[in-house]
């Protein structure tokens, strides 16, 4: 896991080069357009982290064994996706500035990719709220797996609402060029590859305290305290 | 009826209980003592089924005991540090809800019978609201053995009682022992725990230090083993 | 099972009777949003048939807030006791279900006639439908209040954090109940319908969720 960095930073440097020098810029928005590449591929990337963290989630309710690491995961996944999807947030409100004029409208995608955000900022601030560690882990998988649950509904109740609420602006769809399409996904791959990395990096640094403090514990009781 | 082997508790890496061994059979009246952080209360509320041990193997009534074991917790009676009765019942509500829990049979009488055991019958139609601290303690006291349990687990149960109640307290576990039933308490009275106890315990820092039956260690050895623990164990 | 939760019901029943510590705050709270709503709004220049089912609907979350919020720390210390007692985990979650959508039903009985009449908007066409929503739309809150006010009551935060954990989750229902409520008005009833089944959907899945975790919670 270690040698993640060195996927990830070559490939940093050539999704950065595709998407800012390789690919010419669009007819309509200019080079404005050119933060999408770094918006899709930060999108999918927090979906996933997102989806890992359900995942992590049932493990650590229905494993016996190892659900302190699995925990760390979790609280590594969560972190991620949040920052993830909070780049996603900013990309795209400052696209939506320059291609619809406003940063913000209650497109579907918009309101749901919000509650989402609110959604899993909930979930560390569970986390963060909780001393007992045992507590912290089950009390945080039972609110990952409502949660996760709770995603398609919300995605499909803004739907539904915005259909019915007047369209102000509409996406105007960018054909994608066979060009394009390899910026597209170099870019998802890199960020894919640097969420791995911190994950893992968190993760281990959790790990690490958590040994720390379980020598030192013993440490004390050798000594008598 | 209980053997408790090598358990231990973890919180996160703070180490609760380091290996702890413990048992009690028919007619016995086990005494927790022990500086504050010993692993008094937490070994009680294991031994409850409150929580489950990091490890260890707790075995009751020549079974496994799960916390999930709704027929054994039938068994079990629990008195913690805070009385744990509802406030805006009255003591006889109080016991009949919990009767109904147990699904005992004829509650209404089981329940008159307990409070009045206790000294509360004149009392059993008022708001706990208005009872003292001692008076709490008693209806909690009541709660707890409502269901004749089999096993009566008390984590300080002097606490906050008069010396009335103390002596109450006293008759019913001997009365709980004599029965052939088991009593585990937890405890800072040192004289009073030394004369109702069958054995007595010392823990400290999740271990147990010293243990021996009362008949053949005499009090101020058993002080000053419990001195000891108490010297070195809060800092 | 739902036995014992009848039983803790009841019990929760008589408490709350004679404390009376859920039930008037949060029903004064909710009247008094709707005379300010009133103040802030005007009915009188600016007809509110447009605003009114999300004023409603956000007046009522509000005010269940409040008793939904509390419901996990009365007599909490007691109610800890519950734990020793032979009795599945799952009856605990019921009977707070229950209990809180006993109290939000009767918080919105009060709520709505008040911002009818404060508000100046009458109640909505096709009454039976409305209450129909309403009823739906407050066993959901309830379960996913009940749930997140499990965990919410076991951190440091207690009641500070539902806010962060209830309202982003219940936003789905939320948006159902407006906009059902919207339809009504506007004399769609098949959309009403649409939304009406997801409210359903939102309702069944968290009820049968929360009572099926609700062990691990008790656990630890």
């Amino acid at each position: 896991m270690r040698y993640l960095r060195w996927v990830s930073v070559p490939l940093w440097i050539a999704a950065l080069y595709l998407a800012l020098i390789w690919v010419p810029d669009e007819r309509s928005l200019g080079v404005s357009y050119r933060i999408f590449y770094i918006h899709l591929g930060m999108a999918w990337t927090a979906l996933l982290a997102l989806t890992a963290n359900f995942v992590v989630s049932l493990l650590v309710l229905f494993m016996k064994r190892r659900r302190e690491t699995l925990d760390n995961y979790a609280q590594a996944t969560a972190e991620v996706g949040l920052l993830m999807t909070t780049a996603t947030l900013a990309s795209g409100m400052l696209w939506a500035k320059v291609a619809w004029g406003a940063f913000w409208t209650w497109d579907p995608r918009l309101t749901t990719t919000a509650i989402l955000w609110f959604l899993y900022a909930g979930y560390l601030l569970l986390r963060e709220a909780i001393d007992q560690p045992q507590r912290r882990m089950v009390y945080s998988a039972v609110y990952g797996l409502i949660v996760f649950i709770d995603v398609p509904i919300v995605y499909l109740s803004v739907r539904w609402w915005t259909s019915i609420h007047p369209v102000v602006f509409t996406n105007t769809g960018i054909n994608i060029t066979p060009q394009m399409l390899i910026a597209v996904i170099f870019f998802f791959f890199a960020t894919l590859f640097l969420a791995l990395d911190l994950i893992w990096l968190r993760a281990k640094q959790q790990d690490l305290r958590e040994r720390l403090e379980r020598m030192r514990e013993q440490r004390l009781g050798e000594l008598g305290y | 009826m209980l053997e408790g082997r090598q358990l231990r508790l973890f919180l996160g890496s703070r180490a609760i209980l380091r290996g702890v061994d413990v048992a009690v059979g028919p007619g016995e009246c086990l005494g927790l003592f022990g500086p504050n952080g010993a692993g008094k209360s937490t070994l009680l509320s294991i031994l409850s089924l409150q929580r489950e041990p990091t490890s260890g193997a707790l075995r009751m009534f020549g079974a496994p005991a799960h916390v999930d074991d709704l027929a054994l917790r039938r068994r079990l009676g629990y008195l913690g540090h805070e009385p744990g009765v509802f406030l805006g019942l009255t003591g006889m509500e109080n016991l009949v809800f919990y009767g109904r829990l147990y699904r005992l049979s004829g509650v209404a009488r089981r329940a008159e019978a307990a409070l009045s055991r206790v000294g509360l019958g004149p009392f059993r139609h008022e708001i706990v609201r208005n009872y003292s601290a001692g008076m709490r303690q008693r209806l909690a006291l009541a709660r707890a053995t409502l269901h004749q349990p089999d096993i009566l687990l008390l984590d300080e149960p002097h606490q906050s009682l008069d010396p009335a109640g103390r002596d109450l307290l006293d008759a019913e576990i001997r009365s709980q022992c004599q029965r052939g039933g088991a009593v585990i308490f937890a405890s800072h009275e040192v004289a009073r725990g030394y004369r109702l106890a069958t054995r007595l315990m010392v823990m400290r820092r999740g271990k147990v230090e010293w243990q021996a039956e009362p008949a053949s260690a005499p009090e101020d050895e058993f002080r000053r083993a419990l001195d000891g623990a108490l010297g070195g164990g809060v800092r | 099972m739902i036995r014992a939760a009848g039983w803790i019901l009841w019990k929760d029943i008589t408490l709350e009777f004679r404390g009376r510590e859920l039930l008037v705050p949060a029903g004064v709270f909710g009247l008094l949003i709707a005379m300010l709503y009133g103040f802030a709004f005007d009915p009188a220049k600016n007809g509110l048939h447009g605003t009114f089912p999300g004023l409603l609907w956000l007046g009522i979350f509000f005010a269940s807030f409040l008793a939904v919020g509390r419901a996990f720390s009365v007599e909490a210390e007691a109610s800890q006791q519950l734990l020793l007692a032979p009795i599945d985990r799952g009856s605990l979650f019921l009977a707070k279900l229950a209990l809180n959508i006993l109290l939000t039903l009767v918080l919105a009985a009060v709520m709505t006639p008040a911002f009818a009449i404060l508000l100046q908007t009458g109640l909505p066409p096709e009454t039976g439908t409305f209450l129909l929503i309403e009823a739906l739309g407050l066993v959901g809150f309830s379960a996913a209040g009940t749930a997140m006010g499990a965990l919410a009551a076991q951190t440091r935060l207690r009641e500070l954090l539902l806010p962060a954990l209830l309202l982003p989750f219940t936003s789905p229902l939320l948006l159902g109940v407006v906009s059902a409520t919207k339809a009504l008005y506007g004399g769609e009833v098949a959309a009403a319908g649409n939304w009406i089944m997801l409210i359903a959907i939102f309702d069944v899945i968290f009820i049968v969720v929360p009572v099926l975790l609700f062990e691990f919670l008790t656990e630890v």
